[in-house]
């Protein structure tokens, strides 16, 4: 089963998106911010696909791209960026940071998964 | 034009970026995702019950009683998914609220700090989404157009 590791700083969100997931038959990792992910990074995860949003405290999801692109483990795993920045330069910034991949919320369960889907390496 | 307030202006200020993060922790604290979700819980609870009978009714040959329950278990994954994407709609309205009205006490609590301030510029540098850029440049017309600094 592929993990897939959810960063959000919303507690709600974190919720709705891990219950989708499992529903899917994805094993599911969270975090509150970039912080916790590296973290959970650094303590031996290996996710299949990582989902985050941008704008979190302690650690914003760029630079929390920028790490797990430092992570040997995590070098080429698919990063989808889950946010309500819609704009062209946080896009471009999130881009050459690393991201896979770009969602606007609000977004809907189908192409939630079908855009994780897409991402997920070939068995 | 960076607006630096008075002392009496800084308590205003203070005052309503406590009200605005009482009301933002109200939105982040709602409970109707949660109970968008245990409602899924529940249609999954029934569904498999349904599903048990469909097994039984149709060794003991109940065809209608069959289709019924295949009816009810069509109209419940339909059901699900409505909700699923409803809650997942929900959480994601909830956030963006939550984030608009956390630049609104970031900025408040700019301008009600001792030798705080806060320009047009550093308010655009903490919006999260295009609305809020709409906004302010509508805004910003607006002052334009009465003959004001903005």
């Amino acid at each position: 089963m592929s993990a897939i590791l959810v960063l959000d700083d919303s507690a709600t969100m974190v919720m709705s998106l891990s219950r989708i997931l499992k529903n899917a038959g994805f094993e599911v990792e969270t975090g509150a911010n970039g912080r916790e992910g590296v973290a959970k990074l650094a303590a031996g995860l290996k996710p299949a696909v990582i989902l985050t949003d941008l704008n979190m405290p302690q650690m914003d999801g760029i630079a929390f791209i920028k790490e797990a692109r430092k992570t040997a483990a995590t070098r080429f795993t698919p990063i989808i960026v889950l946010t309500t920045e819609s704009g062209g330069s946080k896009r471009d910034e999130a881009r050459a940071a690393g991201a896979s991949g770009w969602l606007t919320k609000p977004t809907e369960p189908a192409l939630l998964l079908s855009t994780l889907k897409q991402l997920l390496p070939s068995k | 034009m960076r607006i630096a307030a008075d002392t009496e202006d800084r308590l205003v200020c203070a005052v309503l970026a406590a009200q605005v993060a009482a009301l933002r922790d109200h939105i982040e604290g709602n409970s109707a995702v949660e109970m968008l979700w245990h409602a899924t819980d529940v249609l999954s609870l029934l569904s498999g019950l349904v599903d048990e009978l469909v097994g039984n009714n149709a060794t003991l040959g109940d065809p209608a009683l069959v289709a019924r329950c295949a009816t009810a278990l069509a109209a419940q994954a339909e059901v699900g998914r409505s909700v699923e994407t409803l809650a997942l709609g929900q959480s994601q309205h909830q956030d963006l609220a939550r984030q608009m009205a956390d630049c609104v006490v970031v900025g408040l609590q700019s301008l009600a700090a001792e030798d705080g301030g806060l320009s047009a510029r550093d308010l655009s540098a903490l919006y999260v989404c295009e609305d809020q850029r709409r906004i302010h440049d509508s805004v910003a017309r607006q002052f334009r157009a009465a003959g004001r600094r903005p």
